[in-house]
């Protein structure tokens, strides 16, 4: 059990490529921190200088206090469990977990024990003595995970361990995944691209966006409090509504534009976030999230509206995701593969309605926005305007 | 139920089945008589040398072109083992028995020499293999590349070289001498071996790292057990061409008691002035020589194929 302390590790592979530029994060004993973020972000090459796979181009790492940035891997007491697995084909499941305790010479009965204890944990007892190739899937999975486990080591790495299991068995092994953790308490540092596995797994989940640490926080501030577009953007599913817009701040009320229409925001917003009279009639980027966004027609309690067209509707069953057209001019969040994959029908606003909600495509309607919940950020650099 | 059952059938008369039988039938018999064909090509040689094996020598020479031996004896494999009598030989050979050996001895300096250089060349291909293909060294593949080319040089070439190495070392007439040449990699065992190195997912080599592995137990403990197919392959075909290597054996072993089975053989060859070549006497004991090669082909010949299919070399 350890902290894991990251100062300003970089990493410039030959050719030159920054996959990971000065990231700084200070990880606590116990404490499960994902690692998310498009693919190509640097998210692997963090995990892997931490596992000691890659070497450390500047910056210092910590375990447990002790400077490890030159340490070999095997002196680092560190776990890894790997996408594909990396099972040794040749031997038995018992002897695959077994093999670390074998390297470190641990004495035979106990080996035995911590094996046997390790398949409890992971229900793997009756297929001790399969070899990897005779078995499914999450059951390689978690011989991976046995293989982590047994060693008892103070850090725990996963890089994307269920990305290739089908998606309901991801959802089962990532509740066990976190319960082992919990049950545990190894500090664990978890890799995935998958913003829902990040936001349900983590304590703290970390954002990366081309090497570059964004943003490090629990799931809920993460979701509340984006520091930038990039974090308001990735978090979140669907994810917020990021268009251009400007604010004029009158006598009684702020005025919110929205394409041709606008909001009005009480000035007492000003006292929150002082630095916002610096926008006053300057361009500004704006967000809100669907779930801030509701059907006028269910009297919803909040009292500013604005007109819309349904273009798409998705429903869900447990609810209905309806995109707009209100108008305005959509701010891509330089994640480039949510723009990728929703460019065909993005307007730029979605709202998520309760069920009850009888809109139809086509409709033109009216939304009522909780204004409490709005985002403000710089157009150019991207900040969150909080303060 | 009866629309049911007439659908059933018109499903099975769909497919027609007779004609579709029929048709693999045919290509199915063309097969198999090519590969019939095939067979009795390539087993014929070792029924001819069987039957002349069998064969009375003098018999041979009266020309007789029966496909079975003429005049039916065994005494040709027991001159060959070193246990027929004079009057075996005397009647077999039909004269005094010049080419001779010690079958046993050269049996027993085939298997040193075969199984050395087995040894040796795939642990040191692997080894260089492995090398080549995962560690991380200056100048690796361009000195991969240069070592590639070795494949190009004609072995000829190398022999009168190494004969004067030998020589100069005192090893003429000793093992060392037969095995030396052989011993490490050549160009092809480590190329086989890298291309099938390469292709072992490098995360099991890096979980084996975290676990505490180095690079020798990585090597011998998870590499080979995983390459264990191609090396079995790497391994049966080194043994066979070891074992039926003739040029360099035959230059450096005059001695008889250090000739392999190949060269030793060549005594019934040697002709005396006045006689004709034991031919019987040469089948009966190439047929000896070959028989533990095929034993082993028979025993993991299955393994070689699968193998070489499963690597996509050839
Ligand atoms: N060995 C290497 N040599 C050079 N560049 C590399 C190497 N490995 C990775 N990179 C580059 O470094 C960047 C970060 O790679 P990395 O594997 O850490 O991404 P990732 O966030 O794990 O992505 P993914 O979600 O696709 O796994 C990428 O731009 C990649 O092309
Ligand atoms: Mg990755």
């Amino acid at each position: 059990m350890a902290t894991v302390e990251l100062e300003a590790l970089t990493k410039i592979y030959p050719g030159g490529v920054k996959a990971v530029n000065a990231m700084s994060l200070s990880i606590e004993d116990g404490e499960f921190v994902v690692f998310v973020g498009p693919s190509g972000c640097g998210k692997s090459t963090a995990l892997r200088m931490v596992a000691g796979l890659e070497e450390i181009s500047e910056g210092v790492l910590r375990i447990g206090g002790n400077e490890m940035t030159k340490v070999h891997p095997r002196q680092r007491d560190i776990a890894m469990v790997f996408q594909n697995y990396a099972l040794y084909p040749h031997l038995t499941v018992r002897k695959n977990i077994a093999y670390p305790l074998k390297l470190a010479k641990v004495p035979k009965a106990e080996m035995q024990e911590r094996v046997q204890r390790t398949a409890e944990i992971l229900q793997l007892s009756e297929y001790l003595d399969r070899k990897p190739g005779a078995l499914s899937g999450g059951q390689r999975q978690r011989v991976a995970m046995g293989r982590a486990i047994v060693r008892e080591p103070s850090v725990f790495l996963m890089d994307e361990p269920l990305s290739n299991l089908d998606a309901k068995l991801r959802v089962y092994m990532r509740s066990e995944i976190s319960r082992i953790q919990r049950e545990l308490g190894v500090t664990t540092i978890y890799v995935t691209h998958d913003q829902v596995e990040a936001m349900t797994m983590g304590d703290r989940v970390a954002v990366l966006k081309g090497g570059v640490l964004q943003q490090a926080d629990e799931p809920s501030v993460l979701y509340r409090e984006p520091s930038n577009l990039f974090v308001a953007g990735f978090i979140g599913s669907p994810a917020m509504n990021l268009f251009e817009s400007s604010i004029s701040i009158g006598d009684e009320s702020i005025s919110v534009e929205l394409g041709q229409q606008s909001i009005e925001l009480p000035l007492s917003y000003l006292d929150e976030r002082p630095a916002l009279r610096a926008y006053d009639r300057a361009p500004l980027a704006c967000g809100i999230r669907p779930d801030d966004v509701y059907d006028a027609a269910l009297a919803p309690p909040f009292e500013q509206r604005v007109h819309g067209q349904v273009v798409i509707l998705e429903e869900l069953g447990s609810e209905i995701v309806a995109h707009l057209d209100v108008g305005v001019t959509r701010i891509d969040s330089a994640d480039s593969a949510s723009a990728d994959t929703e460019d065909d029908f993005d307007t730029g606003f979605i709202g998520r309605f309760a069920q009850q909600s009888t809109v139809g495509v086509g409709d033109r309607i009216e939304v009522a926005l909780d204004v409490g919940a709005i985002h403000f950020f710089d157009p150019a650099t991207g900040k969150a305007i909080r303060s | 139920m009866t629309n049911i059952a007439d659908r059933i059938e018109n499903l099975g008369s769909a497919m027609e089945p007779s004609a579709r039988l029929r048709r693999l039938g045919i290509g199915r018999g063309a097969a198999w008589l090519i590969l019939i064909a095939i067979l009795i090509v390539s087993l014929f040689p070792f029924w001819w040398a069987l039957r002349t094996g069998l064969s009375t020598n003098g018999r041979l020479f009266a020309g007789d072109q029966s496909l079975l031996p003429v005049g039916y004896t065994d005494n040709n494999f027991e001159r060959v083992l070193g246990t027929a009598t004079e009057a075996e030989i005397l009647e077999s050979l039909g004269r005094e028995n010049t080419g001779s050996f010690d079958f046993l001895q050269s049996l027993k300096v085939s298997v040193i020499v075969a199984t050395a250089i087995t040894v040796g060349q795939v642990l040191f291909s692997a080894m260089a293999a492995y090398a080549f293909a995962r560690l991380k060294f200056w100048g690796r593949d361009k000195l991969f590349f240069l070592f590639l080319s070795g494949l190009m040089i004609p072995p000829i070439f190398t022999l009168i070289p190494n004969l004067v190495l030998v020589k100069n070392l005192g090893w003429l007439n000793s093992y060392p001498g037969i095995i030396a040449p052989f011993f490490f990699m050549t160009p092809f065992a480590v190329f086989f071996l890298r291309q099938f190195f390469l292709g072992i997912s490098r995360e099991v080599e890096e979980a084996a790292l975290l676990d505490g592995a180095g690079h020798f137990r990585t090597f011998f403990g998870i590499i080979v057990p995983m390459s264990s197919a191609p090396i079995a392959t790497l391994s049966i075909l080194t043994y066979i061409t070891a074992w039926n290597e003739f040029l360099w054996p035959l230059v450096v072993a005059r001695a008889p008691e250090r000739q392999p089975l190949t060269v030793a053989l060549g005594q019934f060859t040697a002709q005396q002035p006045g006689t004709s070549p034991d031919w019987s006497g040469l089948m009966a004991g190439t047929l000896l020589a070959a028989l533990p090669i095929i034993v082993i082909f028979m025993i993991f010949g299955r393994k070689v194929v699968d193998s070489i299919g499963f690597s996509g070399i050839k």
